[in-house]
């Protein structure tokens, strides 16, 4: 049975990681910019210092190598959405499934492929141009906040399942990409854990999720449904461990490598642990 | 508006839960491996064959399930690639299977949870009303085969059939009408 | 068949069995207890039923539509309609019912066989050689001939010393009439041993009772007749699961506004659609019956009348010996021999007084209170036209003769059982057994449908007895819309003027030189133990899964078995028996072979739809190679298609406009000319008893010297209420039929599984939550036989104190264990010298405790 939930764990979680990076950074990337604005730089090296532009020294990784955040996303992306074609019963008519803009599948179809093609704009812009193409992360976010969306509705439309047909399915999917997100930008630059608003971010994140957990739990609870260990863990791994990962880094108690890593691998388990009980709840009963 | 409107009337009081209306479509219709275009719930309560209420004032019934061939089927809304669809002329909603991807979407948004992966050709498939049957004049298997008979099938739009004469009692009422679907499904 | 008769049928071997000779009765004789209910508003089929069917969907392009009746003994017997394409049945339909439209049914017990009866894992394919030990399921495959030659070896020396040494043991899985007679009419053919079925299988209690008040073992109202009734009592049976093809005439009558009680101690699938289930503790069902009629005689609300015309409530009683005093030309006499049996020597399913209706009738004697005089009892027409008024109660001198009326007796037996009583007995609450009683005497009328599941006890004879016994007293017997019916089925046929011939040919089926050795199979267990009555030395099983559809499997296999020297089983299915028998043999099944039901308005064909699976072959087949080899090939000198042309070709007008390729080949049922389709009753206006004082008979002369003479409760052999069993073993344990399953051969259809894939053990949570125990918790079933590891279904729907199975599940799908380790064969002294004893199935005490 796992099996069958499995397809679809990796592309909310891989797809999602990658949505959430470019809706974070469209709006905590904004400081730390190689070579877009220049105010923006000099606010950003206000609060950091390094930022004016040391690309060889590794104080971020993010300024030395734009392509990077585009390129690590486009894989997630495509590594996502091969977890949808493994979904599939006859994935080699998976062109059939944009035939219905109606249906939330379909969206979801749409809104990939703008978001695809958004970052590879932003990847072959930033390889060429060496730096980050600001706007191009701006709407990057905006079409990934609208894929996070359709995921949502796409499960929250559910009727044949109490599980996910409820308020909480669509905030779940949104606050988890965007956790997912943060913790993604903080493995990418660590730094900015430390210099920037990234660890308020993960934070807000943080708590904006464990809300949502805690939303989704009295959810199920109504529907006689229980799904707490799960949840529990989810929130303690996510919301708790990496707030207080991105914290420690923040605050100079841990060396911003390791944050990011374990912002980044904390945050992913616990938005996994909750996807988990999500779909589990919804087709295992 | 379809042209008609077929549906059915299914009467939970003398429904005894054989389930001799999944057998019977699951043989008759061939349905291939662990799919199931009929199931059976509980009428009142969690378990199926468990009695509800506290011995000996207790109470075991049913509500057989199949397709609702709905007037505004989320199934087919939903159906990303258009393989699930309402036949304008019968009202029956059915699945193409050369088109369908098996994203099993529309077994998540239908209500009634009627649309049932068919898991040896790995496309969807679901109740289709017997169609075939209906259209040489026969009644679905799992209504000519209900020994309470407890299914009333027939074309909703035509006020003389039995099924919506028994409509007409008011007695009959939809399952989940909350869910918006419009269902040609009717519980007395 | 004919006419009430016909029901006698419905469980039990063909006459020829008891000696060997069909027994012929021309139908006129048994047709006064039929009476067509055309009263009621159902069209009357004048002249048998149309001809062509009509309703069935035409076969697709390379499909063939294919007919058959369904030989299960569930007592449904359904006319199927299968589709055959590229040699495989696909689907079965209810098939067409010409005369009855709207009875066409098939279950899903029926749709799902096709699956297993075509799945060679299942089925036995080939004749096959035991290699290990009994039981162990290791056999070599060998071919026909060699089977036949070994078989035919040991039995020749069996039969050379004894042929009653050679047992013939033919049960109920193919009901089919060939099928089912085959190896008994083998057996006639030698002279072998046959059994007398009801006992063991535990359906005789039935058809003692039914015997002991009407003098015959069936009788029903045809179940539209519920149409005209205001109530309708199910009486210990799921009549919707179990008799399927009647439900739909139970839901009608509901709509129509009979209000519907099931009796049950389980809320069985024909609770649910019932107004109301009243649960009742199992084995008790007589007291109940005892509680009601107490309240209606003390509320003076019985049916004087009638019980004065049609019963022997008037007929005196001598107060010296019990026994009915009888007189003649005007002086008491000896009691005749009235006790005794007609025919001694034959035991079992036809017992004491069949067949002699009112035979010494004249003798009786009861009270004219018009003359004051004791007066030679009248019949009931004679009574009704006024020229007697027999007294009901009272005490009388006759020729200096000591008596009471038979009546006094019942009420005498009644008194004990107050509501409070009762109530206590049965786990009811009083108030409501004071309800029951007031509803049931003031629906006028009321139905009642008797069923197998309340005389699956000791003392089986009680249940049936007393249940029709408050019938009568409430004056429902012969009232449209009333009875108190064996819920076995209908089958009716009417007279045809001026014609004593037979129906069907059976001329040479009946025809085979000796007879069997009919033998109570109450007996069959000492028979190999202790060769009493009659040492079995072989043993040829057929139709039957014998160890897991009778009492007490230990002792069957640490006993019975290790006792026979050589068994033969033959079986479409690789069952528990068949893994302990020498040889097995593939039989085929209705699908595959010729056969036919004649117990009905109808005749229904088997013909082989598709090819037999394997090397199987119908049981007829297998008999007539066995005949060749053990020298009585004479008898068995025909194929199977060509014995049922036999069968069909009289001159009876029944035939009338028969057509063998239509009827048998295409439709595969004929609706008969002298069928009767309209709805029937029995035993209106009294007539129709074949009880030896031709009334209905609730004062058992026979049963005096048990002091069971009257309707009367008994405890339960394994008694849940007192004594060290019920402290180590507190609960009831019973078996039940239901959706899943007729007997072992449905178990596990792979359809089926979407139903219930295990065997669970139903409890209610009052007797889980002390023992620990919660839904769906492993839990092990014991008591001093054996034990079962089954899980658990908690349920409200089943009363306290009792734990329940469905029947038919085999070793194979339990944990550990199976439910037959735990039932108990124990012989009933008054049920055998009544006929003999049938299986308490139901009066089991067990402890579970969690696994």
């Amino acid at each position: 049975m796992f099996a069958e939930l499995l397809p679809l764990l990796a592309f909310t979680t891989f797809a999602g990681l990658a949505a959430g990076a470019y809706a974070i950074d469209a709006v905590c990337g904004n400081a730390r910019v190689g070579g877009g604005s220049a105010a923006h730089g000099g606010a950003a090296a206000g609060s950091g210092g390094e930022a004016a532009g040391i690309p060889a020294n590794a104080a971020s990784d993010a300024l030395a190598r734009p392509w990077l955040f585009p390129l690590v996303c486009l894989v997630l992306l495509g590594v996502g959405l091969c977890g949808t074609l493994a979904h599939l019963g006859q994935p080699l008519r998976f062109l059939n499934g944009m035939s219905n803009p109606g249906s939330m599948i379909a969206q979801e179809a749409y809104w990939s492929i703008a978001f695809g093609a958004v970052i590879l704009v932003d990847l072959v812009l930033a390889w060429r141009k060496g730096a980050v193409a600001r706007p191009v992360r701006w709407v990057g976010g905006l079409v990934a906040l609208g894929l996070m969306a359709v995921t949502g509705l796409a499960y929250c439309k559910s009727l044949g399942l109490p599980a996910w047909n409820g308020a909480a399915t669509i905030p779940l999917f949104v606050l988890g990409d965007l956790a997912l997100g943060a913790g993604l930008c903080a493995l990418l630059d660590g730094k900015a854990l430390r210099d920037g608003h990234l660890a308020a971010a993960n934070v807000a994140a943080g708590v904006a999720f464990a809300t949502v957990l805690c939303a989704f739990g009295l959810h199920l609870a109504r529907i006689g449904l229980d799904a707490t260990g799960l949840l529990v863990a989810a929130g303690i791994a996510g919301p708790v461990g990496a707030s207080v990962a991105a914290a420690a880094a923040r605050t100079g108690k841990l060396p911003v490598s390791a944050g990011g890593i374990a912002v980044c691998v904390l945050a992913t388990v616990g938005v996994v642990l909750a996807r988990i009980a999500f779909f589990a709840a919804g087709m295992l009963p | 508006m379809t042209q008609k409107r077929y549906g059915m009337v299914i009467d939970t009081q003398h429904c005894v839960g054989c389930q001799t209306c999944t057998v019977s479509c699951k043989i008759s219709n061939e349905v291939p491996g662990g799919a199931h275009w009929n199931h059976l719930e509980s009428l009142d309560g969690e378990v199926l064959y468990q009695a509800t209420g506290t011995f000996p004032r207790t109470v075991v019934a049913f509500r057989p399930l199949l397709c609702n061939h709905c007037d505004n089927p989320a199934c087919a809304s939903n159906c990303p690639t258009g393989a699930m669809h309402k036949d304008p002329e019968t009202g029956i909603v059915s699945v193409n299977e050369d088109v369908c991807i098996a994203c099993g979407y529309c077994g998540w948004v239908c209500p009634y949870g009627a649309p049932s992966m068919n898991d040896v050709d790995r496309v969807m498939s679901k109740c289709t009303f017997c169609a075939e049957r209906v259209a040489q004049g026969a009644e679905p298997y799992c209504v000519a085969s209900c020994p309470a008979n407890a299914r009333v099938f027939g074309d909703l739009n035509d006020p003389e059939s039995e099924a919506s004469k028994l409509l007409q009692e008011g007695h009959a009422k939809p399952y989940l009408p909350e869910a918006g679907t419009h269902p040609s499904v009717y519980y007395i | 068949m004919e006419t009430t008769e016909a029901h006698a049928a419905a469980c039990e071997p063909e006459y020829f069995m008891r000696d060997g000779k069909l027994t012929r009765r021309t139908f006129i004789k048994g047709v006064g207890a039929i009476t067509v209910a055309s009263a009621m508003g159902f069209g009357a089929q004048a002249a048998g039923a149309p001809a062509a069917a009509a309703d069935e969907v035409p076969a697709a392009a390379g499909e063939k539509a294919v007919h058959a009746v369904c030989t299960v003994n569930c007592t449904s017997r359904c006319h199927l309609r299968g589709t055959v394409r590229d040699g495989r049945l696909v689907r079965v339909e209810p098939g067409d019912m010409p005369g009855r439209p709207g009875y066409a049914n098939a279950c899903l017990r029926s749709m799902s066989y096709i699956q297993r009866l075509q799945d060679e894992n299942a089925r036995v394919m080939y004749p096959m050689r035991r290699t290990g030990e009994r039981g162990s399921g290791e056999f070599e495959r060998i071919t026909w001939d060699e089977a036949i030659d070994e078989i035919a070896e040991k039995l020749n020396a069996v039969l050379e010393k004894d042929p009653k040494a050679a047992s013939f043991y033919s049960f109920t899985g193919d009901l089919g009439k060939m099928s089912w007679e085959a190896p008994t009419r083998y057996a006639a053919c030698v002279g072998a041993t046959t059994w007398d079925i009801e006992g063991i299988m535990g359906d005789h209690g039935a058809s003692m009772g039914m015997t002991m008040v009407f003098g015959t073992h069936r009788g029903a109202h045809d179940s539209r007749d519920y149409m005209n009734s205001n109530l309708l009592l199910v009486w210990g049976r799921n009549v919707a699961d179990t008799h399927t093809s009647e439900l739909r005439d139970y839901v009608a009558a509901r709509k129509n506004g009979c209000k519907i009680i099931v009796i049950d101690p389980r809320q069985c699938s024909t609770a649910s659609m019932a107004d109301e289930w009243i649960p009742i503790n199992p084995q008790t069902d007589p007291a109940l019956a005892l509680g009601m009629m107490n309240w209606i005689i003390d509320n003076d609300l019985h049916a004087k009348d009638k019980l004065a015309e049609e019963s022997v409530a008037p007929y005196l009683i001598r107060e010296d010996d019990g026994t009915y005093l009888r007189m003649a030309d005007g002086a008491v006499v000896a009691s005749a021999a009235g006790g005794q049996k007609a025919d001694a020597g034959s035991i079992g399913t036809v017992p004491a007084a069949q067949g002699a209706a009112g035979e010494g009738a004249g003798t009786y004697v009861i009270w004219d209170e018009l003359t004051g005089a004791a007066v030679s009892a009248p019949d009931a027409a004679t009574i009704k036209a006024g020229g007697v008024k027999p007294a009901l109660s009272g005490a009388f001198t006759v020729d200096g003769v000591a008596c009471r009326t038979a009546f006094d007796h019942l009420v005498d037996a009644c008194k004990p059982y107050t509501l409070e009583r009762t109530g206590e007995i049965c786990g009811i609450d009083p108030a409501v057994v004071e309800r029951l009683a007031r509803e049931y005497i003031e629906a006028q009328p009321a139905g009642i449908r008797m069923g197998q599941g309340m005389q699956r006890v000791y003392h089986s004879y009680s249940p049936f007895r007393t249940v029709a016994t408050l019938a009568m007293v409430a004056g429902y017997i012969g009232v449209l819309g009333g009875g108190a019916s064996h819920a076995g089925g209908t089958a009716t046929n009417k007279p045809v003027a001026g014609y004593t011939g037979s129906v069907y040919n059976y001329e040479d089926w009946s025809s085979t030189g000796k007879k069997a050795n009919l033998v109570p199979s109450s007996k069959v267990y000492s028979a190999a133990v202790d060769h009493d009555p009659v040492p079995i030395d072989f043993l040829w099983i057929a139709n039957s899964n014998f160890i897991n559809m009778s009492p007490d499997s230990n002792r069957i296999i640490n006993e019975v078995i290790p006792a026979i020297d050589f068994i033969v089983t033959a079986d479409p299915w690789w069952t528990w028996t068949a893994k302990y028998s020498d040889i097995v043999l593939p039989a085929s099944t209705y699908w595959e072979h010729w056969d036919l039901i004649d117990r009905s308005p109808w005749a229904m064909f088997n013909q082989p739809a598709i090819e037999p699976m394997g090397e199987s072959k119908s049981d007829t087949e297998i008999m007539t190679l066995l005949a060749k080899k053990t020298g009585v090939e004479r008898y068995w000198d025909k194929t199977d298609e060509e014995w049922l042309r036999q069968f069909v070709s009289t001159a009876h007008p029944a035939w009338d406009g028969f057509d063998w390729d239509r009827d048998v080949v295409e439709q595969g049922i004929y609706g008969r000319s002298d069928g009767i389709f309209d709805s029937a009753i029995v035993y209106e206006n009294g007539t129709g008893y074949s009880t030896d004082t031709g009334k209905f008979e609730f004062y058992t002369e026979s049963m005096v010297e048990f002091g069971e003479e009257v309707p009367t409760w008994l405890p339960p052999c394994e008694d849940p209420r007192e004594g060290e069993l019920a402290q180590k073993y507190p609960l009831v344990y019973i078996q039940y039929h239901d959706r899943l399953n007729v007997h072992t051969q449905h178990i596990l259809n792979p359809a089926l599984e979407v139903v219930q894939d295990e065997p669970l053990l139903q409890m209610n949570p009052a007797d889980a939550e002390p023992r620990g125990i919660a839904h769906g918790d492993v839990v092990r079933v014991r008591n001093d036989r054996g034990d079962m590891k089954i899980r658990v279904f908690l349920t409200e729907g089943i009363i306290p104190g009792t734990v329940a199975t469905q029947s038919g599940w085999t070793p194979d799908h339990f944990i550990e264990g199976c439910y037959q380790n735990l039932t108990h064969h124990t012989i009933c002294d008054a049920e055998e010298a009544y006929s003999m004893t049938n299986t308490a199935f139901y009066d089991v005490l067990v402890e579970v405790e969690k696994a």
